[in-house]
């Protein structure tokens, strides 16, 4: 009797368990498929779209359309210009005996725990400080923004890379050393080319975190330079309509898009466990 | 190696140590010692004054308690059911859980406005939930579901749920399924298995990935604005106040002193207590 009861109770539990995943799932994507459908309206936003129609794509603003451009250059900017950052010193962290490099790699991982929304604050008034000071304007340009997307996605790039050199054994360069290989040619050809995965995984992430970033940029962007999810977030303010639902949709392919990129070419998953 | 490698890969620091010090440190600790700071007639003093005026105004308690409960909330909730997901993944057949995977990572890529829209039309007065419950016959009439801090909480808690997935997945891989196979081996249902085997050895891990869910909701700004509808004010929505709208950074700086004491309070509460319960069971075990 025991036995059974026991049984029984097994079976309903993990019943429960899969319903629960069941119901998780669909909790997951549920937005996803109500944002595209949605999209489906031609004049106001109704769940199920009386008239399905493509009539929204038409209506995406012109400044959505420049925003978009926007973001999408802001993203590959920050995410090379991480790299640039993020290369060397990755390498100085892991391949040369530098004083106090545990520190040190506390100290440059910790914009990535620090809020987003303090950080655009403090990179606000400081900007503020430039443009006063040294009339070097920071604010509501490209370049403002570059340098501001870079210290919020860096450590998405520092990360992956160290992590990369760290797995590696020291018998490459060792071997190419062996062999009469100059330390620029030991960086070019041995290194560099091993850290590879984890450089694309780095910019990846980067990208990403600058593409769909709000908090910092907002402070930043001022009239000029707003950037696509700064413009679809002061849409979705103050207004609920059809083409708002069509430019998020599109946004979010792209962003999909170079996930499934980047899972044909390295793999989701090594890019997550990494970061 | 030549002898000169080491010094020259050592250089390789300067340049990110300098963007980090210009663009990062230096901004954040200037910000945040402003919060002491108080210009009056071309010289400034320190004062707390930023301070006593930020807990003396009855608002932003509020929103101090807001986000903390809401941010508390959202991390517990998204840490059992990126718990569970994560354990389907890992565990379940390949099928299931590559569904489960996709479908987190689907979530996690797509922006997070999109997401916040996607729930407003959802919960919306005549949405697809209330047009269910009314069909069921659960309720009559419409039920005001979003702008109020349920709405905000669903939102958040599908912002963290695959993230804590993705965080959980390599702690639930590292445990080795021998124990068990063991434990169902010698006869215990799956469920004691999973609360006798799973749970006391990969909680110690798992704890830390809710901890950054937590504090990840304490400072997120866009979902409590879009399905909060002005009615939500968390402590993020203060600080943009502050300084967009106020133009007072000393008082933003006040208010961002205080988020990140309370995260950091109840990032070292939660460690602390965790370490502890882990002390017990060893003392008892032994």
């Amino acid at each position: 009797m025991k036995h059974v009861v026991s049984r029984l109770l097994d079976t309903v539990l993990c019943g429960a368990m899969h319903v629960l995943t069941v119901f998780c799932v669909a909790f997951l994507v549920m937005p996803l498929f109500v944002v595209v459908i949605a999209s489906f309206n031609s004049t106001t936003v109704i769940f199920p779209p009386r008239d399905w129609s493509l009539a929204s794509y038409m209506q995406i603003p012109q400044v959505a359309v420049d925003t978009f451009i926007r973001s999408l250059a802001l993203g590959i900017g920050s995410a090379t210009l991480s790299v640039l950052l993020c290369v060397p010193a990755a390498i100085a962290l892991v391949k040369s005996r530098l004083p106090g490099k545990a520190a040190i790699e506390v100290l440059l991982r910790s914009p990535l725990q620090f809020p987003a929304i303090i950080l655009g604050v403090a990179i606000l008034q400081y900007f503020y400080f430039w443009q006063g000071a040294l009339s070097v304007p920071l604010v509501g340009t490209f370049l403002g923004l570059l340098i501001a997307h870079a210290v919020y996605t860096f450590p998405f790039v520092l990360v992956p890379t160290i992590a990369r050199l760290s797995a590696l054994s020291g018998q490459y360069d060792e071997a190419a050393s062996g062999l009469g290989a100059g330390s620029l040619t030991i960086l070019a050809r041995v290194i560099i080319p091993l850290m590879r995965p984890g450089i694309i995984a780095g910019m990846f992430m980067s990208f990403i975190m600058s593409f769909e970033d709000v908090a910092v940029t907002m402070f930043l962007a001022g009239s000029k330079m707003t950037t696509f999810p700064v413009y679809l977030f002061g849409s979705a303010e103050v207004s609920n309509t059809p083409g708002l639902y069509a430019a998020a949709s599109l946004g979010s392919l792209v962003a999909l898009l170079l996930v499934m990129l980047v899972e044909r070419f390295v793999g989701i998953r090594t890019v997550l466990s990494r970061g | 190696m030549s002898v000169g490698t080491p010094t020259l890969f050592k250089l390789g620091i300067i340049p990110l140590a300098f963007f980090f010090l210009v663009f990062f440190a230096y901004p954040v600790v200037h910000f945040l010692w402003g919060s002491l700071v108080v210009e009056a007639g071309g010289s400034s003093s320190l004062t707390l004054r930023n301070f006593t005026d930020a807990l003396g105004s009855s608002a932003v308690l509020r929103s101090l308690s807001t986000t903390l409960l809401l941010s508390v909330l959202t991390g517990v909730v998204s840490l059992v059911l990126g718990y569970l997901l994560a354990f389907q993944v890992v565990r379940r057949s390949p099928l299931l859980g590559r569904v489960i995977f996709v479908a987190a990572i689907a979530s996690l890529f797509t922006s997070t406005i999109a997401r916040a829209l996607g729930w407003r039309v959802l919960l919306g007065f005549e949405g697809p939930i209330n047009k269910a419950l009314i069909a069921m016959g659960i309720v009559s009439e419409p039920l005001h579901l979003i702008n109020n801090f349920a709405s905000v909480a669903i939102g958040m808690i599908h912002i963290q749920v695959p993230v804590v997935m993705v965080g959980l997945i390599p702690v639930i891989e590292t445990l080795p399924r021998d124990f068990e196979r063991a434990a169902v081996g010698l006869g215990a249902p799956r469920w004691k298995t999973f609360l006798t085997v799973h749970l006391p050895m990969t909680w110690m891990n798992a704890v830390p990935v809710g901890l950054i869910a937590i504090m990840a909701t304490a400072a997120y700004f866009t979902t409590p604005v879009l399905l909060g509808g002005g009615r939500v004010d968390v402590i993020a929505i203060q600080i943009q106040q502050a300084s967009q709208v106020l133009f007072d950074f000393g008082y933003a700086a006040a208010l961002s002193v205080m988020l990140v004491a309370m995260i950091s309070a109840v990032a070292i509460a939660i460690l602390l207590f965790t370490h502890w319960r882990r002390n017990v069971r060893a003392r008892g075990s032994s």
